[in-house]
């Protein structure tokens, strides 16, 4: 087990740059997802790392060892990953217990091993009583479960997940969720998530890479992916926040305390810089009409959602820029309110 | 762990392999139609004077051609009537025992045609055993109707409606529902309904069925030559037939002529059908829901007693008349208790040694054929999957071009090609049961590879992925993972070839030599010289081995990819 260096990894389709230049070092052990939205190149990353595409450029490293280049590369067979595929790809003519065997006919272990591993594997995730059953017989939690045991019977030295939760229902999803973190903790095996959905690759990665257009454009943990976004396109695509257009500051800056409002006022022609601004940073105040106005921003509310636990708001400030905020009750569509914004994010141009 | 070269890898399982079948292919299609195109081509430079320009302008050659116009015209009008009235009521009413129709009416199919062509002449005739059992017999010395042009064409329609009911079937079954709901809540009657969108949205299926019944009527042999060689009624298979068993090998030339002006003509058929089902194949993506079935109510008994009605008329009856045939102990007596007999069956089984050998003859071909072609199918099918998309369409394209060809085309062509002694090993193949083998093998690798190739594009690749992942290499992982998961694909290619060449005639009619006789030569070489009696209980053997080896592909129906079995929705 070693580091995993992916060194300006590139794959061309017919011309088409699909993945482009991707440097990663993943350390061992550690949970990395691969994020972005669909078309970005993360599954052929992925595929490339499994060994099923080759590289058009770039270089592929396991610690010391060279697993592909663009030349001359490892085949699938000797490379001692496992892989989750995102239609579990249980071979449907086997039983539980044999699909989870199988990697071990193609390593030498001793002969008394064999059902002792096929059985540590189907403990670990609880699937010990369908040893017998046959695939089409579970559920798609269970066979989830059984494709998780079929990677883990190797111990391989990197795990690689090709969106394995795309066929699961919001429930399953969390459960399966712990069993993946379960496991990874167990194992200690680097884990390779690929995903779409950014609420998975922030509760289960530490590192998360972000893709688009098969260019890299932010490596970094969950926390300073959400709150320090490299481009305003990461910033939109990861959780929940405006861009508000304000007055010229230095790049990739963290605000806040009383000056944030002042970035904003409507009386600030010279707006060059864009801020991210997460509505639990906005606070709104409804106005009363007969108070003299004493706040600096004011916006009207278009439109609200209710999600339960509060209250979303969409607002526009009489400038036209819109943003969003959050708050523990209804306001009347179309009333006046006055914000008080505590943090903001300046993005780089 | 070994770094291997990238173009080592990406064409797993390895290049030689794929060499030797590419190799194997070649031979197998495209070199016959070859060395029959340059057979019928060589002398071209002598202009008006060269063999095809003579055979062009021979009166015979334009008699034969404007007959098997005519004959398959009119059959395919009958193929297409029956096959769209068939259709049209399985798929779009809710008539009752659609899967026991389906059946009845794809048998005609799978019986050969020389065997249809023989219980039909039982069925009329003035010496009708069963006409003259219920006493309905025309008079002795009336002619036999069925002697005619339109006689052929009722018979090959007969022969060919299942193929144009399968292709329409194809796009009908691909109908939603909710596109006629639609239609409906738009306020559409039920005529606007099928003008206006059942009838276009079927059109490429029609089109594409009735041009393969066409190209399937032109290259039939056993019906024209059962019905039409007695009345000195040629078409152009019979009349290739004819010549090359009157004159020999010294007309071969002239008959490669003939080959290639019917072989044009089924290619150009078998374009227009590819062509209208490549059209039609967008809608397969289409909405998934469940097809419409419009409720008969009370019209539907009456739909019900016509269809089976039809099926008793041209399955039942002419079967019936085969079977008393056979019971029989001369043409013209009528079955009676006293004049019931088994000799026929009798003699069949121990005194005519011709039978038992061409029935282990016909077995052998048509087993090891089937066989062979069954492990090829699966080389196949699997390095397919892997090569590039051009090298696939290339390879299925020219694999088709045997089974779409007339027979007669291809037996002229392994003639031509075999007819000298190999180069080289000097193994003379002509007159032995080899050229025979070489050309089902030809022949029949379409039949075999369709299912396989079906059921394998089924497959997630990422199913063989995992055993790769999992350390298995590819004769592995083929033997683990993929043929356990097409075995039931592989198997009913295998059944189907069998099915398809164990009765079959058109090739072998040409190719057989004494002693080599197959099924289909021996029946239709006694009901040439009149032994129809003994001819009819062969049929109805050969009718009782088709229908339980359908059972069989029946059975198995469930655990294969949706139209591998024919007559299976």
């Amino acid at each position: 087990m070693a580091e995993l260096i992916l060194n300006q990894v590139s794959k061309v389709f017919e011309q088409n740059p699909v993945v482009d230049q991707i440097s990663l070092n993943i350390p061992q052990g550690s949970f990395v997802a691969l994020l972005g939205p669909s078309g970005c190149g993360k599954t052929t990353t992925l595929r490339m790392l499994a060994g099923f595409e080759t590289l058009s450029g770039g270089e592929l490293r396991l610690g010391h060892q060279t697993l592909a280049t663009a030349k001359a590369q490892i085949s699938p067979e000797d490379r001692n990953m496992g892989m989750v595929f995102q239609s579990y790809a249980l071979w449907p003519h086997m039983t539980v217990a044999e699909n989870v065997g199988y990697p071990l006919k193609h390593r030498r272990i001793p002969s008394g091993m064999y059902q002792k591993k096929v059985n540590d594997a189907l403990e670990t995730v609880e699937m010990m009583p369908y040893a017998q059953r046959y695939p089409q017989d579970l559920s798609g939690g269970q066979r989830q479960r059984v494709a998780l045991a079929r990677c883990l019977v190797t111990d391989p030295d990197v795990v690689l997940l090709d969106e394995p939760l795309a066929n699961l229902d919001r429930h399953l999803r969390a459960s399966m969720e712990e069993s993946f973190r379960a496991f990874h903790q167990r194992t200690g095996a680097t884990m390779i998530y690929v995903t779409h959905d950014q609420a998975e690759a922030m509760s289960l990665a530490n590192q998360i890479a972000v893709m688009e257009k098969g260019r890299l454009v932010q490596w970094s943990s969950p926390e300073a992916l959400y709150h320090q976004p490299k481009t305003q396109w990461v910033a939109e695509f990861i959780g929940q926040g405006s861009i508000l257009m304000g007055q010229k500051v230095p790049e990739n800056q963290t605000l806040t305390g009383e000056g944030v409002n002042a970035l904003f006022h409507p009386t600030n022609e010279r707006a060059q810089s864009a801020f991210l601004v997460r509505p639990q940073h906005v606070q709104i105040e409804l106005i009363n009409a007969s108070l003299p106005q004493s706040a600096t921003l004011t916006a009207r509310v278009i439109s609200q959602v209710y999600r339960g636990e509060r209250y979303e708001i969409h607002l526009e400030m009489p400038n036209q820029q819109r943003l969003q905020a959050f708050h523990p009750v209804a306001v009347p569509i179309g009333a006046t309110v006055s914000l008080n914004l505590t943090q903001a994010w300046s993005l780089a141009a | 762990m070994t770094m291997q070269p990238i173009s080592n890898i990406s064409s797993q399982p390895s290049r030689w392999l794929l060499s030797i079948l590419l190799l194997v292919i070649l031979l197998l299609t495209l070199i016959p139609s070859l060395r029959l195109l340059i057979e019928a081509l060589k002398d071209w430079h002598l202009l008006g004077d060269s063999t095809f320009a003579q055979v062009l302008q021979e009166p015979s050659t334009w008699r034969a051609f404007s007959r098997s116009l005519y004959t398959s015209g009119l059959g395919t009008l009958i193929a297409v009537c029956l096959g769209s009235l068939f259709a049209f009521s399985v798929t779009l009413t809710n008539i009752r025992a659609k899967t026991a129709l389906v059946f009845c009416f794809m048998l005609p199919m799978m019986i050969p045609p020389q065997v249809t062509a023989l219980s039909w002449l039982q069925l009329m005739g003035p010496g009708s055993p069963l006409l003259n059992t219920l006493g309905l017999a025309p008079a002795l010395g009336s002619p036999q109707p069925l002697y005619s042009a339109e006689g052929i064409a009722m018979l090959l329609g007969i022969q060919h409606a299942p193929l144009v009911f399968l292709a329409l079937r194809t796009s009908l079954i691909h109908l939603p529902g909710d596109l006629i709901e639609a239609a409906r809540l738009s306020g559409a009657r039920q005529h606007h309904i099928w003008l206006d969108i059942i009838l276009p949205l079927t059109r490429n299926g029609l089109i594409a069925g009735t041009s393969i019944a066409f190209v399937s009527a032109l290259g039939n042999f056993g019906i024209p030559a059962m019905l039409g060689i007695p009345a000195s009624y040629y078409v152009l298979p019979t009349l290739i037939y004819q010549k090359m068993s009157g004159f020999g090998p010294s007309v071969l030339p002239e008959m490669a002529s003939l080959s290639v002006l019917i072989g044009v003509l089924a290619l150009i058929g078998i374009q227009i059908q590819q062509y209208a089902a490549q059209k039609g194949r967008f809608r397969l993506l289409g909405n998934s829901s469940k097809a419409q079935s419009f409720d008969l109510k009370r019209g539907r008994v009456g739909l019900e007693v016509a269809l089976w009605l039809v099926i008793s008329l041209i399955l039942m009856a002419p079967l019936l008349a085969l079977m008393t045939s056979s019971l029989v102990p001369a043409l013209g007596v009528p079955l009676t208790w006293e004049t019931l007999t088994f000799s026929a069956y009798d003699e069949m089984v121990s005194r005519q040694g011709m039978t038992r050998r061409a029935f282990s003859n016909s077995l052998l071909l048509s087993i090891s054929a089937a066989l062979l072609l069954m492990v090829l199918s699966i080389l196949i099918a699997n390095s397919l999957r892997k090569s590039s998309a051009k090298i696939s369409t290339w390879l299925l394209s020219s694999i088709e071009i045997p089974y779409a060809l007339p027979g007669v085309v291809l037996a002229i062509a392994c003639i031509l090609l075999f007819a000298k002694p190999l180069p080289f090993i000097n193994l003379a193949l002509y007159g032995t049961l080899w050229i025979i083998f070489i050309a089902y093998l030809a022949r029949f690798l379409s039949v075999a590879l369709k299912p396989v190739l079906a059921s394998i594009n089924e497959m997630d690749p990422s199913l063989e992925e995992a055993a790769q992942i999992a350390g298995a290499s590819p004769s592995r992982r083929l033997i683990d993972i993929v043929l356990p998961l097409i075995a039931p694909a592989v198997g009913a290619g295998g059944l189907l070839v069998f099915l398809t060449s164990v009765n079959e005639l058109t090739v072998s009619a040409l190719l057989w030599s004494a002693g080599r006789e197959t099924l289909g030569v021996l029946i239709f070489n006694l009901d040439e010289s009149g032994d129809s009696i003994l001819a009819a209980a062969i049929a109805v053997l050969v009718v009782l081995m088709v229908f339980v080896l359908m059972m069989l592909l029946s059975l198995c129906a469930r655990y294969l990819p949706k139209g591998v079995v024919p007559w299976q929705s």
